[in-house]
């Protein structure tokens, strides 16, 4: 799980460089169509009174300065941002740069179109200065403003964007976190009396002492497994689960029967990981009330779920109302969050007595 | 001579480890063990030993349920794998446990500790104890409102409420009830399993008194006090029992 939150990452950032290139393609290529547009609008309109050129340098130059001057008004947006507080300290800047921007626009584009002229064997005449400018910083203003709320507003649906992955992200993590709470660890208990057991066994048999204690490590390695994953082969699993049975079985010698019974060639499949230890830990719990007992788990594929069925006899859940343990209920909260409405998990009684509980999830 | 042991384990490996070291005790010796609450019962009464080895969790019940009701109590050392819960409540009642897994040292300690309790001719402070620790297990069933009393006479319900001190008297105890005093073939230790051990505090191996009944308490020689009940009436409470008062009270008097 947290591998793939990797990948999707890495995936994210390449795709935003990629999107990063076709947004300056497609911004040149707005400039550009724009141009075009307005010089046959102009070339239209005017087309009895000047050369078919003149009117598409005009646009062109305008358009060119425009687009050249627009990120540098995004920046200085950034910079000073119109929803900023004093809001006339905001307004004051903005309506200075505007008249800033209107002085580079109507210069840079009177310079193009000299430029243009003199090279289609033509001269240019702005006419008179003072008129020309202000004509042109009225026009200006509109375009400067109609910027500023596109900034804006392309500025504000990001934010607003990041601040739902985020959401999103943070919800993936608790539930994962939760998930990874919910697993249960080895009970003190379990790891003690487990220790106790072997220090009596050495005096009996070095060899028996000497695999409970790597059966004991095993299963620590189990419970301190670092990378956390929610789901690990179901061949791990079983690892966990004969271990486990092994040093109960070590632990109440010749008072306890375990039989394991697994289908063939399914040890691959991805399983949530130590799902099974609460329950084994109830039916030891109750199926060894007087110290005696046996365990039966089988562990069955059918066609795309896997079912584990432990049954025990013990005391069963006849004689008491049903009251589930923080283990099985951690199990029910597991199945749901990991498989929502693809699971099962199922308590009954056996006869004359004991306890049988299934589960099932698609694996 | 030698004292006698009974252990109560749920785990073979267990009870085989606590054989084995007891084994190497020329003092004492195992007359029985158990791996659950009821054949623990069975054991205690028709085999009561001095000293028991019991283990706090017995499958999914509790090892505490075999001392319910159980008098004389022996000496109980708790074994334990893991509860921080009991092992408070042993050190605050100054009861003897072992945390498994333990070593031979550690044990012999206990051993050495339990010689020690056993040359004591009275283990009434140690009863005393046990009484305590189960009075704070969770889940305990709640002591009687009323006790059937007979009289040297008659037969009738005392209400506990009007209780105010048990004393033992040779075989019989006499029970101290709004100022007049009933004379009871009991024991003093199988009588007050009934009463409430926050509620009644024994002072003394033959007094037991309502908490809130006492008045005063003088200092003596020795570290030894007198304790003045509401009715004028003293008695001694000695260093043992002094040191078993809940601290409230020890810090109040």
């Amino acid at each position: 799980m947290n591998s793939d939150a990797t990948t999707v990452t890495g995936d994210r950032s390449s795709t935003g460089r990629r999107w990063l290139n076709i947004r300056w393609v497609s911004y040149v290529a707005l400039g550009v169509l724009l141009a075009i547009y307005q010089g046959l609008n102009q070339a239209i309109g005017t087309h009895n009174h000047f050369p078919t050129w003149q009117p598409f340098v005009w646009e062109i130059s305008s358009v060119i300065l425009v687009f050249l001057l627009i990120p540098l008004i995004v920046r200085f947006e950034n910079r000073f941002r119109i929803d900023s507080r004093p809001r006339t300290r905001a307004v004051l800047i903005h309506i200075g740069a505007a008249v800033v921007f209107s002085a580079i626009h109507t210069t840079g584009m009177v310079l193009l179109r000299k430029l243009a002229y003199w090279l289609m064997g033509d001269s240019y005449d702005f006419g008179n200065i003072p008129t020309g400018w202000f004509y042109e910083l009225q026009k200006d203003l509109i375009t400067y403003l109609v910027i500023l709320i596109i900034a804006f507003a392309i500025r504000e649906f990001r934010v607003r964007r990041a601040g739902e992955l985020r959401a999103q992200e943070l919800a993936a993590q608790l539930s994962e976190a939760r998930l990874r709470h919910l697993t249960a660890q080895i009970e003190p208990h379990f790891l003690f009396n487990s220790l106790n057991a072997i220090s009596n066994r050495m005096h009996e048999d070095v060899d028996a002492a000497d695999r409970m204690i790597s059966q004991l490590g095993d299963l620590l390695r189990a419970a301190y497994e670092s990378d956390d994953h929610v789901l690990v082969p179901l061949g791990r699993e079983l690892g966990w689960l004969r271990g486990y049975t092994a040093m109960m079985a070590e632990r109440f010698r010749g008072q306890l029967a375990v039989e394991i019974e697994v289908d063939p060639g399914i040890e691959a499949l991805q399983v949530p990981r130590l799902l099974l230890q609460p329950i084994l830990e109830n039916a030891l719990k109750h199926g060894l009330t007087d110290g005696r007992g046996w365990l039966r788990v089988e562990v069955r594929r059918e066609g795309r779920k896997l079912r584990y069925t432990v049954s025990d006899d013990g005391v069963g859940f006849s004689d008491q109302p049903l009251v589930r343990g923080t283990g099985i209920s951690n199990i029910a909260r597991r199945l749901e969050l990991l498989f929502p409405g693809e699971h099962e998990l199922h308590f009954s009684s056996r006869q004359p007595h004991g306890a049988v509980v299934t589960l099932s999830f698609p694996a | 001579m030698s004292y006698s042991i009974v252990i109560i384990d749920d785990e073979p490996p267990a009870r085989a480890k606590l054989q084995r070291f007891i084994a190497d005790l020329p003092d004492f010796r195992v007359i029985a063990e158990a791996g659950n609450v009821e054949e623990g019962v069975d054991a205690l009464r028709t085999t009561p030993p001095d000293v028991l080895f019991l283990d706090i969790q017995l499958g999914n019940r509790s090892g505490f349920e075999v001392l319910e009701g159980l008098a004389p109590a022996p000496l109980v050392i708790f074994t334990t794998a893991y509860s921080e819960y009991a092992v408070k409540a042993f050190e605050l009642q100054a009861l003897d446990y072992l945390l498994k897994p333990f070593d031979r040292d550690r044990f012999t300690r206990s051993i050495e500790r339990t010689r020690e309790a056993l040359k004591e001719p009275d283990h009434s402070d140690v009863e005393e104890r046990v009484r305590r620790l189960l009075a704070q297990i969770p889940g305990r069933p709640a002591t009687a409102q009323q006790i059937l009393i007979k009289d040297t006479d008659k037969a009738f319900f005392l209400s506990v409420d009007d209780i105010q001190r048990v004393s033992a008297a040779g075989n019989y105890i006499e029970v101290h009830a709004r100022g007049k005093v009933h004379l009871v073939r009991d024991t003093l230790t199988t009588f007050i399993a009934q009463l409430d051990p926050l509620e009644f505090l024994r002072v003394h191996r033959s007094h037991v008194v309502r908490i809130n009944f006492i008045s005063e308490m003088r200092p003596l020689f020795h570290g030894d006090y007198e304790l003045v009940l509401k009715d004028g009436a003293t008695l001694s409470l000695s260093r043992r029992y002094k040191a078993l008062l809940p601290p409230a009270i020890r810090e109040r008097l």
